[in-house]
């Protein structure tokens, strides 16, 4: 039977027009799910499963014109059908995808969770400027596209809460960015922004995270220990104490509140240059 | 890491530049690392202040956040202070209060968030429930499921120790068996299991790998036998441990002598006399009354993590 003839009937909803149609297009169809699916074969069989499912329904059937090459009809139909397929999955099914680096699992994990993204950035950001937390997410999706990114994630652990640390990181980052002269820079910024998705695994980040803990805390004992006692004190009055500098002023020696400052500000300024020997500086951690 | 967050002065910088400040003050609260830093920084400054000013009292005046965290996490720290509900005065009281930052970064950062759920599973493959058990909030289960690693590993800190010792194996390894657990759990989902179920299996592979002989073997079965007494022993030491601002001397030494006897009860406490005249019996028995409570709160607590109860 020619394909015309094969075209028409499957219009006027012939189910053996569809399985003939269907056997000479198998190969286009196969190739081109694999394709949208990065190459996952268990995802392509689904695909496949749900495409000839849609294109057995009455609806398809009569949206389709019978003069078009219907190969060209059922590859037309098979992204939407692909699109389906990754909506319904469970999350669990989209982590190993998005590991592997499939683009249609990112898609719809964070289709999934962008509501919660939004929600969170905008507190996380402090409640009140939007574009901050827009620029959080925007940072967000674009680190999410990046393999390396993506191969930090560990895919036996749920996505969500990992890919709430990665936000979690880029609102800080804005936040930090946003700091003196930066406020109307941050286009640019994005674009010179260093890859901050370095980092073998989740647990060797995590590692990493508690080493420079342990290495912080042993170096902050230090420095405090090495500072001259009467600027250490003013740090005690300031920090622990809540002493105003008025305060410190008048009742550490009658220096005044410029006096305090001083001290204050020479003491921050000796524990950084302290905690840098010891190689603990401000971009320590990515 | 930027160092700037550790050593924030917030009441100053808020004073010069007030929106900077609140955004420093957010970026303190989001980083771990950075609270983390803080919090070291703010207790080491507390234990020199001991010894440079010997005649300030060396603990702070407690206060109570819960207002400010609530609004932070809620409302979100800059609109709640332009709206005049959250005082910069008090975030500056905040910020150099090591618990009240650390109980605001697990806030803003952990709490509020839904159970994990899945999409309906229209498709072949595991059902949520395979791979994660169904968990009650407050359980070292429920923290794991969750990804909450820094509560993890906070409430699984303290109780190594007499856990180990219950087994009959060196309590110093408590730090390198801390490490062990959380690469266990870091690296896997429970699949299907709970924390309590896997725990002596790890602490058999542990004492394995490092060759250790436990005095004690542990079976799952049995466990519930080794597991309460290391609790039972822990969660008093941890109240008595407690530093809280502005205790009195008399509650400092009290506390020393309950320790040294290993009080774990309000029978315990009752045997505890203080030689100090100044303090009152009835001052005494209501502070023996309050500690015996709180022993039994955090008893509770842990046996909840465990899920023991």
């Amino acid at each position: 039977m020619s394909d015309d003839e094969l075209q028409r009937r499957y219009h006027e909803g012939d189910p053996e027009a569809l399985r003939l149609l269907w056997d000479r297009s198998a190969n286009s169809l196969r190739s081109k799910a694999d394709q949208l699916t990065s190459g996952n074969k268990s995802l392509a069989e689904k695909v496949l499963a749900e495409l000839e499912n849609q294109l057995a329904s009455r609806e398809k059937q009569q949206a389709y014109n019978p003069s078009e090459r219907w190969e060209s009809w059922a590859l037309r139909v098979l992204k939407p059908a692909t699109h389906d397929v990754y909506h319904h999955l469970p999350e669990e099914d989209l982590r190993r995808p998005f590991f592997e680096g499939d683009p249609r699992a990112l898609d719809s994990l964070v289709r999934r969770y962008q509501e919660a993204f939004q929600q969170k950035a905008f507190i996380w950001a402090g409640g009140k400027d939007q574009n901050i937390a827009d620029e959080s997410l925007s940072r967000l999706y674009k680190i999410l596209a990046t393999p390396k990114k993506q191969q930090t994630y560990n895919p036996a652990l749920p996505w969500k809460p990992w890919a709430f640390g990665v936000l979690r990181r880029e609102v800080c980052n804005v936040l930090r960015d946003l700091d003196r002269n930066k406020m109307f820079s941050l286009k640019e910024q994005i674009e010179e922004a260093p890859d901050r998705s370095d980092g073998p695994s989740q647990v060797a980040e995590r590692k990493e995270l508690e080493a420079e803990r342990e290495k912080l805390l042993a170096a902050l004992r230090d420095c405090l220990q090495q500072l001259p006692q009467e600027l250490r004190i003013t740090l005690e009055l300031r920090f622990w104490h809540e002493w105003t500098l008025k305060k410190i002023g008048e009742e550490r020696g009658g220096v005044g509140t410029t006096a305090a400052y001083n001290r204050k500000a020479r003491a921050q300024t000796l524990m950084r240059d302290c905690l840098a020997e010891k190689g603990i500086e401000g971009g320590l951690i990515p | 890491m930027s160092l700037d967050p550790v050593f924030l002065d917030f009441a100053e910088e808020y004073q010069n530049q007030p929106e900077q400040a609140l955004y420093a003050l957010q970026a303190l609260l989001l980083d771990e690392i950075s609270v983390s830093g803080r919090v070291a920084f703010l207790h080491e400054l507390g234990a020199f202040s001991e010894t440079d000013l010997p005649d300030m009292a060396p603990e702070r005046e407690q206060s109570d956040f819960t207002h400010e965290i609530r609004l932070i996490r809620e409302i979100g720290t800059l609109r709640a202070v332009k709206e005049g509900t959250l005082d910069p005065q008090r975030l500056a009281a905040l910020t150099c209060d090591p618990e009240a930052l650390r109980l605001a970064h697990r806030a803003l950062v952990f709490e509020g968030e839904e159970p994990e759920t899945t999409a309906t599973p229209t498709t072949p493959g595991l059902a949520a429930s395979e791979t994660s058990p169904e968990t009650t909030p407050g359980t070292f289960t429920n923290l794991w499921v969750r990804g909450r690693w820094p509560e993890l590993t906070d409430c699984l800190r303290p109780y190594l120790a007499e856990l180990l010792r219950e087994v009959g194996m060196d309590v110093a390894l408590a730090g390198p068996l801390l490490a062990f657990i959380e690469q266990k759990t870091h690296s896997a989902a429970p699949q299907g299991q709970r924390f309590r179920q896997l725990l002596p299996a790890w602490l058999n592979e542990f004492a394995a790998a490092r060759g250790e002989q436990p005095a004690r073997q542990f079976r799952p079965e049995d466990w519930e036998a080794i597991l309460r007494p290391a609790v039972k022993r822990t969660a008093p030491r941890l109240v008595l441990e407690e530093k809280p601002a502005g205790q009195p001397g008399w509650a400092r030494e009290f506390r020393r002598l309950a320790l040294e006897r290993g009080a774990g009860s309000l029978h315990d406490l009752l045997v505890i006399d203080l030689p100090d005249e100044s303090v009152s019996e009835d001052a005494l028995g209501s502070f023996r009354r309050d500690l015996a409570k709180r022993m039994d709160g955090e008893r509770e607590r842990a046996f909840r993590l465990f899920e023991l109860s």
